[in-house]
């Protein structure tokens, strides 16, 4: 190459006739070529600053290696908490939202999977609140799953709401992450046989395969409700004029943003709280969202058989909330295979014939081949057949499988919050007239008459 | 899905003597009197397109002989339709018992409860014409795609394209093909002599669509009793005239690229004093942004809009928002009000750069699940308020530092980027959207991909797709070959990878 360089040169040298050929060739060709864009207006290059790093990259990061019950072992480098940990591994389809899924308390005691190759693209955004008090950008306040696993993690992030990178915040949580693991392979491995225990754990351990050092801990063994619930009554926009208890089984911030953007007053109740001695108090009752087994929280379904029988009210669940009013009125739960861990599942609504997509995030499911009388199927997966919402017949009671709040997943289902809220409303209003409730609008309306 | 036809066996490859001599007695001799024939047009030579022919278990369909018979020889060389005849297996195949069948046996009332029930019989397609820069092969795919799904359903169908270097027009598709130019003239001709039930507008792009609103202005669906099936005609025009466009989208409060109409070059200058420059000139009834572009100062404006009026009667002076994100939204709604977005894709390139000339990425991966469902739900309000049967394309700008964000356009038709969509999701878009303008609906409809669960559905990528516009700027001579807002690519190629690197040096 160089000597046919050193030759073209030496020729061109010698006779200046053949510079201008050599040129005249040359511009005959880019003219033949044609580049994409020609420009005769000068055109400077501007360096943009650079985008932020999540690691130092001249350290090299640690490997991490997972391993799953069923024995498959799987290797990749170590970007969050040098901890090793033992978890259920589980999957999520959904597309964005990792900061919400992350902090969602139904992750509780799971190594979350994301099949979403790039993950860590948009950084994670700061804590901040909104006018109530409730976290912004994430569902709780640290975060719950026990690691995570991606396919291909963006060590640089880029977004207006980003105050650190992914890496760093799983960092400061303590919870292990682990990248460039073939993460379909691992979706295989999961449908095929259904959810399992998994290892991940980091550095020399990853290196020799060393896995003894920690045991598998089986999450659904624990009460993990118990672990996510508040210790204590909280309470919400305390000044609504509808009153909900919200009976917290580890309940997502946007829950209650739903409920007190709407102008209700919530108060969070601990899970295993005897609401029905204070229920006449509350306009409603929710029973939120939650981890784990949902036999384990036994003492909120003896509370919700009691009010079912007694409390008139409206009732609402979602998720946990739909499998723990399910036992009370009478019905079994069973493990799904591999659960239902998405931002696009159809479920039909009995009522109407709608379909809407749902986001979702449960391992459990209700068995609905029979019924008590009182009650009736509300929404049904049209994918698989499981259920997904219980409706009493007679009495304002539902729930539902999926979650309606979103965060992360479509919002097609919001309106059942406004449901929820018309239905208290209109019943207070029934109940104590319409001194404690009344609209702007009829308001301004009168006014105009007169 | 699309393997439950028994394509008829090529007309010319297999001939054989033996198996003519066993088919040719049974072809009518004499063309059906429906319609008055001429030697230079067609003698309809059979004329059951139902599956119920004698012909069921041979091995030919009886149009090999009508290729090879002597007597039709002139047939074949003089007319511009052509008619093939298969026959339709699905009755025969049982699908599999599934979940999503058992949900659906079990709803069926309550899913079909309040969807009109459409009964055609006849329908006819409206390809896309010639291929141009501005609108490339895509649309020959959402046509064929449409033509399967009318085959499925058993209905009969005839579609209309000059161009013959298309799938669509292969004779394992249509029942029959007229090359003919894509015009309101040519349009209103066969209209009148095939009499379809329906007509299918939104699988031909731009040009249909254009055909489709003047046909329906003219009168001539109304007068000849055809339905247009899908997205109705008042939903096309809404969608592409960009005024009554902007109004509809204020009363559902969504944002709309501000955006003022004017059909003279000092009307233009005076909007775009109060709009405040730098500005974005558009043209209405345009294809790729022909005619479009962007003026910094009043004499960039002059001779952009100049020349932006010769080629349409009115064009859009808009504020430019040159850096915006732009995101697009694949929805797909049927007729019981069930709506999905099938995929959203980003544009690579800022906005300024027309998604024709882009590299374009699918899913977005900027995008926090705020945005993306803020933008996912207002795409859902704006087709539940347009009233699009069937498939659309929302394009939005999003402003990088912010929520803020703005409708630029929405096509109430298959578009380039449908195309797109339904290749890198597997989701049958053109052929679910041909579908639901038969009458069915999304939860009723089978998943292509999973075959056991339903089409209403989001597919959730585990890949990244990337494609990559192709420009031959070579073969024109005096072309400005910077990209800018009107399309100059003539093709594009699209990858599939794991990680977004993978993907787009695939693409090169």
């Amino acid at each position: 190459m160089s000597m046919l360089v050193r030759r073209s040169l030496s020729s061109s040298l010698a006779s200046p006739s053949s510079i201008s050929i050599s040129k005249a060739i040359a511009a005959a060709t880019l003219q033949k070529r044609g580049l994409a864009t020609v420009s005769d207006k000068p055109f400077t290059i501007t360096t943009p600053p650079p985008a932020p790093y999540a690691h130092n990259v001249t350290t090299k990061p640690p490997k991490a290696a997972l391993k799953l019950k069923s024995g498959e072992v799987f290797h990749g480098t170590s970007f969050g908490a040098n901890i090793p940990v033992s978890g259920e591994i589980v999957f999520t389809t959904s597309l964005v939202g990792y900061p919400e899924s992350m902090t969602d308390p139904s992750y509780r005691g799971q190594i979350l999977v994301f099949t979403q190759p790039l993950i860590g693209n948009y950084g994670v955004p700061g804590l901040f609140k909104d006018q109530y008090g409730l976290l912004k950008y994430f569902e709780s306040d640290r975060i719950q799953c026990e690691a995570i696993v991606v396919n291909d993690y963006a060590t640089r992030y880029s977004h207006w709401t980003a105050v650190e990178s992914l890496g760093e915040w799983c960092a400061r949580h303590g919870v292990p992450a682990i990248t460039g693991v073939d993460t379909r392979a691992i979706v295989h491995i999961l449908r095929d046989q259904g959810s399992t225990l998994s290892k991940l754990v980091i550095g020399d351990d990853a290196v020799n395969e060393n896995f003894n050092k920690i045991p598998y801990t089986d999450p659904n063994t624990r009460n993990l409700v118990s672990e996510v619930s508040t210790a204590v009554p909280v309470s919400y926009n305390p000044y609504g004029d509808i009153k909900i208890a919200v009976i917290d089984c580890g309940v997502k911030h946007n829950i209650l943003r739903s409920l007190v953007k709407r102008g209700a007053a919530v108060t969070v109740l601990p899970w295993n709280f005897d609401f029905n001695r204070i229920s006449d108090q509350f306009d409603g009752i929710f029973i939120s969202n939650g981890p784990g087994n949902p036999v384990k929280a036994m003492e909120t379904v003896q509370h919700l058989r009691k009010a079912i029988n007694t409390y008139k009210r409206p009732m609402f669940g979602i998720c946990m909330g739909n499998l723990l009013m399910g036992m009370a009125a009478g019905l079994d739960v069973r493990k799904l295979r591999f659960g239902n861990r998405a931002h696009n599942v159809p479920a039909l609504n009995l009522l109407n014939g709608k379909c809407q997509i749902t986001s979702q995030n449960h391992g459990y499911a209700l068995v609905d081949d029979k019924f008590p009388p009182s009650w009736r199927k509300f929404y049904v997966n049209v994918n698989d057949g499981s259920n997904e919402g219980i409706i009493h017949k007679t009495l304002p009671y539902k729930s539902v499988q999926f979650h309606p709040e979103a965060k992360g997943g479509p919002e097609d289902t919001e309106f059942l919050f406004d449901e929820f809220i018309d239905r208290i409303r209109s019943e207070k209003v029934q109940r104590e007239g319409t001194k404690f409730f009344v609209p702007e609008t009829i308001d301004q309306q009168t006014t105009r008459v007169a | 899905m699309y393997n439950n036809f028994i394509r008829s066996p090529s007309p010319v490859r297999r001939v054989s003597s033996i198996l003519l001599s066993r088919v040719q007695p049974s072809i009518p001799k004499v063309s059906r009197g429906f319609h008055k024939t001429t030697a230079s047009t067609t003698r309809r030579i059979f004329t059951p397109h139902t599956p119920t022919t004698p012909f069921q278990n041979s091995s030919i369909t009886p149009s090999l002989g009508a290729f090879t018979s002597p007597y039709l020889r002139s047939f074949r060389q003089t007319t511009t339709r052509i008619s093939y005849h298969f026959y339709n297996t699905t009755a025969v195949q049982h699908q599999e018992e599934s979940a999503h069948k058992k949900v659906v046996d079990e709803t069926r009332d309550l899913i079909f409860a309040d969807v009109p029930k459409v009964d055609v019989k006849k329908v006819l397609v409206v390809g896309s014409g010639g291929l141009s820069i501005g609108q490339a092969g895509e649309f020959d795919y959402s046509g064929s795609q449409a033509i399967k799904a009318l085959r499925e359903s058993g209905i009969s169908t005839i579609l209309v394209n000059p161009n013959i270097a298309t799938i669509q027009t292969s004779h394992a598709l249509a029942d029959s093909v007229y090359f003919l130019p894509v015009t309101v003239e040519y349009l209103t001709h066969i209209l009148e002599r095939e009499r379809p039930d329906g007509i299918l507008l939104t699988f031909g792009g731009q040009t249909a669509l254009n055909v489709g609103i003047k046909l329906e202005q003219m009168g001539v669906l109304s007068r000849l009793g055809i339905k247009v099936l899908g997205t109705p005609i008042r939903t096309l025009e809404v969608s592409e005239d960009r005024a009554l466009f902007a109004d509809a989208l204020k009363e559902i409060d969504i944002p709309v690229a501000e955006s003022t109409a004017v059909s003279s070059i000092d009307d233009a200058l005076a909007a775009a004093e109060k709009i405040g420059y730098p500005i974005i000139v558009r043209s209405a009834f345009a294809l790729g942004g022909l005619g479009s572009g962007f003026a910094n100062n009043p004499e960039e404006l002059h001779s952009l809009a100049a020349k932006s009026l010769s080629l349409s009667p009115q064009i859009l002076v808009e504020k430019s928002m040159k850096g915006w994100k732009e995101v697009e939204y694949e929805v797909v709604r049927d007729a019981a009000n069930n709506c999905i977005t099938v995929c959203n894709m980003e544009n690579f390139d800022p906005l300024g750069i027309h998604t024709g000339d882009s590299i374009v990425v699918a899913p977005s991966q900027t995008l926090s699940d705020e945005e993306y469902h803020m933008l996912r739900t207002a795409a859902i309000k704006i087709i539940r308020h347009l009233g699009v049967v069937g498939e659309c394309n929302v394009q939005y700008a999003l402003n990088p530092k912010s929520l803020e964000y703005k409708v630029i356009e929405v096509n109430a038709r298959l578009s380039r980027s449908s195309a797109l969509a339904s290749k890198a999701t597997g989701y049958p878009l053109a052929f679910v959207a041909a579908k639901i303008a038969l009458g069915h609906t999304l939860p009723e409809l089978h998943n292509a991909v999973t075959k056991t669960t339903t089409a209403c559905f989001e597919p959730s990528l585990d890949y990244i797709v990337t494609k990559i516009p192709r420009w031959d700027l070579s073969k024109f001579q005096h072309v400005n070959r910077e990209i800018g807002s009107s399309m100059k690519s003539v093709g594009e190629v699209m990858a599939i990878g794991r990680t977004f690197e993978e993907s787009l040096q695939k693409v090169n």
